[in-house]
């Protein structure tokens, strides 16, 4: 049995998954310490039972998320080599930043060695400062780790609590991005300790071994509770992965969808091309940051069933003000929801008063007023769809062969997720002229989607034959190559060694997403090659069958 | 996010599966550190800084704009086409004002492309500006058009093109012709009879630094521009007059690209040359980025550099500014001279031409005949011979009078195909283009 939680906006929402079938589900409402509702309804969901033949507990929180977004961070102090390029103040996001002199160019050749005793000072600075944390980042470092594990080496002796480097983070090339993940990793590392801890104790007394206790990551994956704990960043934005996902896994497959998620204050867009959900090209954005932590690319309209419905200068307009249920008073006002439940069954109910005097406010029947609401609400939902189609066909392209034949991205059909998908499915199916699929257990898709997360990274080598070197950040890997060194040989060593790190069952789980093999010319003659390999565990979301 | 002072459209197109040759240095390596460098500094995350993916050229604007022979399809590539597609996605952007400026960051290049082409010429086989100026004038009606052309080697193939276009004033600036290829732009090519002075080159002596471009800038060009007041500033952007440059031996430095580019501010500029791939373009190529869109370029260096070694000696900026005076008194006397050649009793101009491909080691001879016109720029025709072709070219130009037009197609007609391999009109003032069959 693998079991699914989600913490929403209003409610945490769990399930219970057994051979591919939904066999429990049910929302919490969320209280006001968010450890305290997640472990409650935990503990209340979870029986002794259940305990017996769990596999798996995926956990999507917004934790991390929240610290950043209300700014409860910890003191970071930043070490940032930043070599040439941009004027280096934007990147001064830590509490104490310092500038080190030294460079590595995008070959990964040391063109300037660190200076170590300024580190050193500063190093001693930050500690008089009572900075805990410690961030390392270096340009080009994911080409070549070293100056940032000199740093870091150095930077031992000072005990800070937390240290984080940035080539650990992402093999992908983008500076000021390492810098931000580096930092807000270590910005929320006590927030996430103190989950991480209450988890542990969870887990501690209810006999339930760590190794099954997982996290899900903004870009749909999941990772073990344990493994996350010097990267308490990739546990940011998990909610967008687990609705996509949720909406994936619980309709039948086509190659291209659109998967929308109405919720209580928001509706998240995501979209699966060639079988694939789309991801952010280099990473998340969260608060201001943009960074590097691998996430899906979903677009976000500030419209959901709690959104209020009122006119401004004579046009409609919904939300983003909300309002709960429970909140309402005198019918003052009407929510999306009340005209959705309105256009479905027209019967007479309190909201009337309201919906009235709206109507009358633009000579209009309470039909046509709510048809025109339910109008404005889908053309707030196709531009954003028509902002993620743009965006899918405007991907870079760098081949000749992909500008000719790539194929360019039409969404078959939508699914529809989230409370009120039902209200709103003939709607947007008659408004956006769309097939729109509102799957079996749509309610708790979000928690489904997590539940079904497997394992999901990245894996960036780079090869370059004339300094006979190699590089995999992702597993660590730095070593060299003789001058000989084929793509082949570089597409059989990567699969090996993600076997060998147990990353990957077998060989079919990785798959080789981008190659290059670039020959390298001096003075007009061949003298080496750079090899380029990207490659992917594939997602392999289970098949509910019902 | 960041956000930069102007908008900027990037085209990137390395067409890393493309190459002429497996060591040739207009390689796919060309743009691959550029590429690492860009994404390393996160260029792509400034909210209005955007990349766009080219288009595919409609052969309509090459045929406007070239003289194919034996046809389009049999020498351009698709590389080739995208390359120039991409120079009209970025014109497109910055025309209807979508973005302030556009970089098209492709290979291969295009400057080398004359009006007839044959192939291979300096890697360029047909030229991405010539057609993105075509595209501008039909689509967008742009009437006054300034190309910059600061790549080591003299744009002889847009200087061709635009050679009695008094409505495209063409101004390079590249290493003397008797040091390097292709041999031309020197200070007495200064354009056609009814576009004398609009054709301008500076002939750089070897080892001109920093100093000396930058000097030309501000002493000739921006001078020259304020005059000619264009709609619009395009930048054929070569790279190869960096110091470490294997094919030149200029001493220019990306601190000087940048410098450069942000005083020209052009509306659009288009990748040309540059092969020190490593140590050069990926500092260059930033530089003009940053220049173009307003960031602070002041940390882009290279890692080698050292300003103490570049110092232009004294020698050398004494002959700019002697160049720079010439070249301006070319400028300020053109009324003049076109009044002279106009009212003279000559009814045509002739030039002879002797144009090398040197990619492919064959040479071209060429006659060209340029009416004298009092009501327009006239009518041109072209006798060239090559590779046992023999063509016959007629360009009619936009701003041609009635008689100038009907004699083009007059003389279309009366043109037997026999004496010729091809018989070839453009209708430019039409926007339409003829061929005889075989
Ligand atoms: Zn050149
Ligand atoms: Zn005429």
């Amino acid at each position: 049995m693998i079991v699914g939680l989600d913490v929403g906006g209003t409610t945490i929402d769990i399930v219970a998954i057994e051979n591919g079938k939904v066999v429990a589900s049910k929302k919490f409402e969320r209280g006001e310490s968010l450890i305290d509702s997640v472990l409650e309804s935990l503990t209340q969901f979870i029986s002794k039972e259940m305990i017996s033949n769990l596999e798996k507990i995926t956990l999507s929180t917004t934790i991390t998320t929240n610290a950043i977004v209300q700014n409860n961070l910890d003191k970071v102090g930043m070490i940032i080599e930043n070599g040439i390029g941009a004027n280096p103040e934007f990147l001064m996001c830590g509490d104490m930043n310092f500038f080190a002199d030294g460079y590595i160019n995008n070959r990964g050749i040391e063109v300037k060695p660190v200076n170590i005793e300024s580190v050193k000072s500063t190093l001693q600075n930050f500690k008089q400062e009572d900075i805990e944390n410690l961030g390392i980042v270096g340009k080009f470092s994911v080409r070549n780790p070293q100056h940032e594990l000199y740093i870091y080496e150095v930077a031992k002796e000072y005990n800070f609590k937390f240290v984080s480097v940035g080539y650990k983070l992402s093999g992908k090339l983008n500076f000021p991005r390492r810098v931000f993940s580096t930092y807000l990793n270590c910005a929320v590392y006590s927030t996430f300790n103190m989950f991480y801890k209450s988890i542990l104790t969870f887990s501690q007394e209810r006999k339930i071994p760590l190794e099954k206790i997982f996290v899900q990551k903004p870009d749909g994956g999941i990772v073990n509770l344990h493994n996350i704990e010097c990267f308490p960043i990739f546990s940011i934005l998990s909610g967008p992965a687990a609705s996509a996902q949720g909406g994936c896994v619980l309709s039948n497959f086509v190659k291209n969808a659109i998967i929308i998620d109405i919720g209580g204050t928001t509706t998240d867009i995501a979209f699966l091309s060639n079988g694939n959900l789309v991801l952010e090209p280099y990473g998340a954005k969260i608060g201001k940051y943009p960074t590097l932590v691998r996430a899906i690319y979903s677009r976000s309209v500030g419209l959901g069933a709690e959104s209020i419905v009122k006119i401004v200068d004579d046009t409609v307009k919904i939300g983003p003000e909300t309002k709960r249920w429970y909140e309402k008073g005198k019918n003052d006002f009407i929510t999306f929801y009340d005209v959705l439940q309105f256009s479905n069954s027209y019967h007479e109910n309190p909201i009337n008063a309201g919906l009235k005097s709206l109507s009358t406010q633009l000579n209009m029947s309470q039909e046509d007023f709510c048809k025109l609401v339910i109008s404005r609400a889908a053309a707030m939902i196709e531009e954003k769809i028509k902002e993620g189609i743009e965006f899918i066909n405007n991907l870079p392209v760098y081949t000749i062969n992909k500008f000719l034949y790539g194929e360019k991205f039409v969404p078959q059909k939508i699914i529809l997720i989230g409370g009120p998908a039902q209200l709103l499915k003939p709607h947007l199916e008659n408004e956006l002229k769309i097939k729109v699929e509102v799957p079996k257990h749509y309610m708790v898709a979000n928690a489904i989607g997590c539940a079904v997360g497997s394992i999901s990274k990245e894996y960036n080598l780079v090869a370059d034959t004339i300094q006979g070197k190699m590089v995999i950040p992702e597993l660590n890997i730095y070593q060299s190559i003789p001058a000989d060194f084929t793509i082949d040989q570089a597409k059989k060593f990567l699969i090996e060694k993600v076997l060998e790190c147990r990353e990957a069952k077998n060989q079919d789980d990785v798959e080789i997403v981008d190659e290059s093999s670039f020959n390298m010319i001096r003075s007009f003659k061949f003298c080496g090659r750079m090899i380029k390999i990207k490659a992917q565990l594939k997602p392999k979301l289970l098949n509910l069958r019902d | 996010m960041l956000k930069a002072k102007n908008s900027l459209e990037l085209i990137l197109f390395p067409a890393f599966d493309w190459r002429i040759s497996p060591t040739h240095p207009e390689r796919e390596e060309r743009l691959l550190y550029t590429i690492d460098q860009i994404e390393e500094e996160g260029l792509f995350d400034y909210e209005n800084i955007k990349i766009y993916n080219p288009e595919m050229i409609d052969s309509k604007y090459i045929e406007m704009t070239h003289f194919c022979i034996p046809a389009i399809s049999s020498i351009v590539t698709v590389s080739h086409e995208i390359a120039a597609g991409s120079a009209i996605t970025i014109a497109k952007k910055v025309l209807s004002k979508e973005v302030e400026k556009g970089f098209a960051l492709i290979r291969p290049p295009g400057h080398h492309a004359h009006r007839v082409t044959y192939g291979d010429r300096g890697f360029c086989i047909i030229n991405n500006e010539a057609i993105m100026v075509e595209y501008l004038r039909k689509e967008y009606k742009i009437k006054k058009i300034a190309i910059i052309d600061t790549d080591c080697h003299h744009g002889d193939g847009t200087q061709d093109i635009f050679w009695n276009d008094k409505d495209v004033l063409f101004i390079s600036l590249h290493q003397d012709g008797t040091t390097l290829y292709p041999g031309t732009g020197f200070t007495d090519e200064i354009g056609g009879p009814s576009a004398i002075g609009y054709t301008l080159n500076l002939p750089l002596p070897p080892y001109t630094s920093d100093e000396g471009f930058l000097y030309c800038l501000d002493n000739l060009i921006i001078p020259v521009l304020e005059e000619f007041k264009p709609d619009i500033i395009i930048n054929s952007a070569g790279q190869d007059n960096h110091y470490s440059d294997p094919l030149t031996n200029m001493n220019f430095s990306a601190q000087g690209y940048a410098k450069l580019t942000e005083k020209l501010s052009p509306n659009i500029s288009v990748l040309e040359g540059g092969y020190s791939i490593e140590s050069a373009l990926p500092y260059v190529n930033l530089g003009i980025i940053f220049a173009l869109a307003g960031i602070d370029y002041s940390n882009i260096k290279e890692p080698d550099y050292n300003p103490e070694r570049f110092t232009q000696p004294q020698r050398i900026s004494d002959y700019i500014k002697r160049l720079c005076e010439q070249v301006y008194s070319i400028w300020k006397s053109k009324e003049e001279r076109e009044y002279k050649i106009k009212m003279g009793n000559q009814d045509y101009y002739f030039r002879k031409k002797s144009i090398y491909y040197d990619t492919m080691g064959f040479r071209e001879y060429q006659l060209e005949k340029i009416k004298i016109c009092k009501k327009c720029s006239g009518l041109i025709s072209i006798d060239s011979f090559c590779l046992g072709y023999r063509v016959f070219a007629i360009v009619i130009p936009y701003d041609a009078c009635n008689d100038c037009q009907n004699e083009g197609h007059r003389l279309f007609e009366n043109t037997e195909v026999g004496d010729y391999s091809h018989v070839l009109l453009q209708d430019k003032k039409n926007f339409e283009f003829f061929r005889k069959p075989l």
